[in-house]
């Protein structure tokens, strides 16, 4: 039977991985917003945004609790302070997915080009950064980093699509600039997502690899080609 | 590179020489000291053993019963045959009976005796031949007229000495008041001396003693005219009694003669002697004019007496024989009493002392005493018994004084040494039992004396030694120098048994040390001591296994 | 805005009302105020000697075993009635109030003579009653299935954390409604002042507990409520989340971090 001490834990872990599912299921909700210009679905994406905030307002209470009345260290004192990194991290994806939702609204547009793409590979990559927080993967992580580069790739190929669209129509300015905030957002989540899997390997490994030259970008980006 | 090394030593050995020589010396001396202590202890020990083993141990290495089972004798030290030997009283007696049995077998194999036992049995019989009743009978009542007339004439002797008292005071010293109570005394002395030889009117003397002495308080001669008629009534009415007494007499000295005469032994013949020789005074018992007779049979009683009687020289030391059993019996049954009533009193005292008392002077003053009590000299606390038992409350000298005055003599180590035990077990054992609801009692039963019982038994310990080592203590209030009796023999009521002074081993090695020395009275004191010693420690190893059994019970 | 989740209210099992407290001539306790509520565990903390343990033995009454000491001033009350009163026998209301000490001390007996010690002083004879209380006490000491074989065995034969746990066993047998605890972990090591706090966490269901403790953490870790002591005074009395994120005083913030004590 797990101790009082061992269910803080569970529970501050247990509440981390339902804003998670919550965002997640926001994205999906505003993506079909966005191709089925439905408002409902719209509102409903804002409610869950509330419900995110609400969840990351507790957490933050319960972690402050944990850490001030039972000094954890180690494992159990990475998992807590990684914890509210890493909901504030889902706590901006939730924001994002309202903004696609609001933005959703006030687009005209019909050919979203690799925005579907983009919105699929971004739910991947934070369902894979989730799993990777909750059991440590190696190659699931290295795998997440790759996508983010993919994701990259496809919004720069988004803001041309863009540009040629407003050269053919310039009505449609208004619209098609929804749309490339839209890709922007898409590309921001997937930055949250690469966030959350390395706050995921400190946790797993204590190792701070945010800001290792090993990591950034550019490094990865060789290495890739 | 050598002389480095060297330097290096010199660096850390002591320079200071003197020091190291003055430790030396401080060390030599106390290891001398403790050396000597030894040394002198193991020959004080040995001096005992070796001498008292003498007499504990038999010459086969075997422990010497009889010594420590039997009472303290006389020693007879005899030279018989060209052997010395030594024997207690019992052993003296028993042989001087042998000899004579052996000297009787001799004597009866010899024709003479059997002449002389002819020429007696003559006379014995002739002597004792059945008179008739009545002539018996007259002379029984002669005689007692003849006591008659000696007690009237006694009676009227002490009449005229009543109503002349005046002129008599001067040579008798006595006042006119207190002169019919001289006269009573002088008058009941008279009747005891009358007494007869049969046992049956020396009953009812006493009983007419008992009936008249009252009476004689105010002695007029009309008084002393009733006490002769009633004197002379008793002796009226008992007459049957004392006919009967005297049948009696009469068939069991013919029985002893008879005895003799049939089968003749040292016992029969001993027997028959005393009787006789008792009844010379006495012709009631024989036939009249039989003086001659009995002159015959005296001289032939002595004759065989003589010859089968033989005298054994002895030296005799008193104590120097026997064992000392009901010494030990005594310092056994005073130490036991002793240690429980102060174990009783002692724990009380300390239970109060630690638990109940609220620290202050009272209890300072109290612990004061205490401690003034250890230093009292034992001689003190002798007489202080004496004075308080045995006199103030009438106890006598009895086992129930000395065990009080010991008692009290060993309170002391009893008291500090369980206070100290008490006070070394844990506040928390105290705290938890009262958190759980006990009362103080409960606590201290259930939870600290227990627990301390281990430190109080080794307060028993000490107080064993020096209970059963003091002898001023129970010199005035338990011990008898010699006592027959053991302890527990002669009790008419069992309440007795508290009142009866013992024989102490302590004291018991006093005694013999104050008769003179010489070889004899050396072996029984060493030995006395020996065991003695010997029971000590035996003593105080019961009290260690006692306590070592619970320190494993209860050990914390 | 944050909406806090209303904590349901306890009753209230100790009144403390303005008690002052001292030993002969030196005041130990200046006018304590405070209510240890039922199902709780309340815990006192402070530097040492700022009077925690004092306040806790005139819970039971046990300062009375300490010559001089006396209440000055205030009353203690249980169920609304004056401990101190006449009418209050010390030793009734000791079987009401269990208390654990910080050595643990357990007596010399068995183990089962340990635990049935407060009923066979209180004149318990029926043996199978005596047997179901004991057992039912060690399990809730979380001691049971260790010695459950060994019942007849010394007690000193125990570990540390285990006689700790057999001298709560024996505190739980006499079925007391609250437990004083002065510092029972401070001589155990760690795993055993884990699973003595993990007890006393499970023991709150059904028991009131006070618990003094030199260790801020550990009444960080177990205690619903804080008290925070310093020579004499009662400093800050809340709900121990809110003293460890933050304390009003700034005597009681300077202690939890350290800076003195």
């Amino acid at each position: 039977m797990a101790t009082h001490y061992e269910q803080i834990l569970e529970n501050v872990r247990s509440k981390l991985l339902l804003m998670g599912q919550l965002s997640i299921d926001s994205l999906r909700l505003s993506l079909q917003a966005l191709l089925d210009k439905d408002t409902e679905l719209a509102s409903e994406v804002r409610a869950k945004d509330k419900e995110i905030d609400t969840l990351e307002n507790e957490l933050i209470n319960d972690v402050n609790v944990c850490l001030s009345t039972h000094a954890p260290v180690a494992g159990d004192l990475r998992l807590l302070v990684t914890t509210m990194k890493i909901s504030h991290e889902i706590e901006r994806v939730g924001d994002e997915a309202k903004t696609i939702a609001r933005r959703s609204k006030k687009t005209a547009v019909n050919d979203f080009h690799l925005i579907p793409k983009m919105a699929e590979s971004a739910q991947e990559m934070l369902k894979d950064a989730l799993s990777v927080f909750v059991e440590y993967d190696e190659e699931k992580a290295k795998a997440i980093w790759t996508k983010d580069l993919e994701i990259d790739a496809m919004n720069l190929e988004n803001n041309q699509f863009c540009q040629a669209l407003v050269i053919k129509d310039i009505h449609l300015v208004s619209s098609i600039f929804e749309l490339l905030f839209i890709s922007k957002s898409l590309e921001r989540i997937a930055d949250h997502a690469v966030n959350i899997s390395k706050e995921a390997v400190f946790l797993a490994t204590s190792r701070d690899i945010r800001h290792a030259p090993e990591f950034k970008k550019s490094y990865l980006k060789k290495n890739l080609d | 590179m050598m002389k480095d090394q060297r330097s290096q030593s010199n660096r850390f050995s002591s320079g200071n020489n003197r020091m190291v020589n003055l430790e030396k010396i401080v060390f030599g001396i106390t290891r001398i000291l403790t050396y000597v202590i030894l040394f002198c202890a193991c020959f004080i020990f040995w001096d005992i053993i070796s001498k008292g083993s003498r007499k504990l141990f038999t010459d086969d290495g075997f422990i010497n019963w009889s010594f420590l089972s039997e009472s303290p004798q006389t020693l007879h030290v005899i030279e018989h045959n060209g052997e010395i030997s030594k024997l207690s009283s019992d052993e003296y007696f028993k042989f001087k009976e042998e000899l004579s049995d052996s000297a009787w077998d001799e004597l009866n194999s010899r024709d003479e005796f059997t002449k002389v036992q002819k020429r007696l049995k003559a006379n014995l019989v002739t002597a004792t031949e059945v008179t008739s009743n009545e002539v018996q009978k007259s002379l029984l009542t002669s005689f007692i007229q003849d006591e008659q007339t000696e007690a009237t004439e006694k009676f009227t002797y002490w009449m005229e000495l009543l109503e002349n008292a005046s002129s008599h005071a001067p040579d008798f010293q006595v006042s006119s008041e207190n002169m019919p109570y001289l006269v009573g005394r002088f008058i009941l002395a008279f009747l005891d001396q009358t007494k007869l030889k049969y046992s049956l009117l020396e009953t009812e003397l006493s009983f007419f003693q008992a009936l008249h002495y009252p009476k004689i308080d105010h002695l007029s001669s009309q008084s002393i005219q009733k006490i002769k008629l009633a004197y002379f009534n008793l002796l009226e009415e008992h007459l049957h009694k004392i006919w009967e007494a005297y049948i009696a007499e009469k068939k069991n000295l013919k029985e002893n003669i008879n005895d003799f005469l049939q089968s003749p032994s040292p016992t029969s013949f001993s027997t028959l002697e005393s009787q006789i020789i008792g009844y010379m005074e006495n012709p009631l018992l024989l036939k009249e004019n039989s003086a001659s007779l009995l002159e015959a049979i005296t001289s032939d009683l002595q004759w065989i007496g003589s010859e089968h009687r033989i005298e054994v020289p002895s030296k005799d030391y008193a104590y120097s024989g026997g064992g000392i059993f009901p010494a030990i019996a005594g310092t056994i049954l005073l130490v036991g009493g002793a240690m429980l009533i102060a174990l009783m009193l002692g724990v009380c005292c300390a239970i109060f002392l630690s638990e109940y008392g609220k620290s202050g002077k009272f209890l300072s003053l109290v612990r004061l005493s205490i401690l003034n009590l250890a230093g009292v000299p034992s001689i003190i606390f002798g007489l202080f018994g004496m004075g308080l038992f045995v006199i103030f409350l009438d106890w006598n000298v009895s086992i129930l004084a000395g065990w009080f005055t010991l008692a009290f003599m060993v309170l002391p180590i009893v008291i500090t040494a369980s206070e100290e035990s008490l006070r070394s077990i844990p506040k928390g054992f105290r705290e938890s039992s009262l958190a759980l609801g006990a009362t103080k009692w409960t606590m201290i039963r259930t939870s600290v004396l227990p627990y301390a019982m281990p430190g109080i038994l080794t307060s028993a310990i000490l107080g064993v030694a020096r209970v059963a080592g003091e002898t001023a203590p129970i010199m005035f209030t338990a011990a008898f120098a010699m006592r027959s009796e053991l302890p527990w023999e002669g009790l008419e009521h069992w309440t007795d048994f508290f009142f009866q002074g013992v024989m102490a081993l302590p004291y018991h090695i006093y005694v013999i040390s104050k008769i003179p020395q010489n070889e004899y009275t050396v072996d029984m004191q060493y030995g006395t001591a020996l065991v003695f010693l010997i029971l000590v420690f035996l003593l105080a190893s019961l009290s260690f296994i006692i306590r070592s059994r619970l320190r494993r019970k209860f050990n914390w | 805005m944050i909406k806090e989740k209303k904590a349901p209210s306890y009753p209230i099992a100790i009144d403390v009302k303005d008690l002052s407290f001292s030993y002969g001539k030196t005041e130990v306790l200046s006018s304590i105020s405070l209510q240890i509520l039922q199902n709780q565990v309340t815990s006192f903390i402070g530097p040492s000697g700022c009077g925690k343990s004092t306040l806790l033995r005139c819970f039971n009454r046990m300062n009375e075993l300490i010559e001089h000491a006396k209440i000055t001033q205030g009353s203690v009350l249980i169920n609304e009635l004056d401990i101190y009163e006449k009418s209050v026998d010390p030793i009734e209301l000791r079987k009401r109030i269990g208390m654990v000490f910080q050595n643990s001390n357990p007596f010399p007996k068995t183990i089962y003579q340990n635990v049935s010690y407060g009923l066979k002083i209180q004149g318990f004879k029926n043996k199978r009653k005596i047997d179901e209380i004991v057992e039912d006490s060690l399990q809730k000491a979380a001691l049971w299935d260790e010695v459950k074989d060994r019942l007849n065995e010394n007690a000193y034969e125990l570990s540390g954390g285990q006689q700790q746990r057999l001298c709560i066993a024996r505190t739980l047998a006499v079925q007391p409604e609250i437990i004083l605890m002065d510092e029972p972990c401070s001589s155990l090591d760690p795993v055993a002042t884990a699973r003595v706090e993990e007890l006393i966490f499970n023991l709150k269901q059904d028991y009131t507990i006070v618990i003094v403790t030199h260790n801020m953490q550990q009444a960080g870790r177990i205690s619903d409520l804080t008290a925070f002591f310093y020579l004499g005074k009662l400093i800050e009395f809340d709900e121990t989340k809110k003293i460890f994120i933050n304390p009003k005083m700034q005597q009681t913030e300077d202690y939890i971090s350290g800076k003195f004590g």
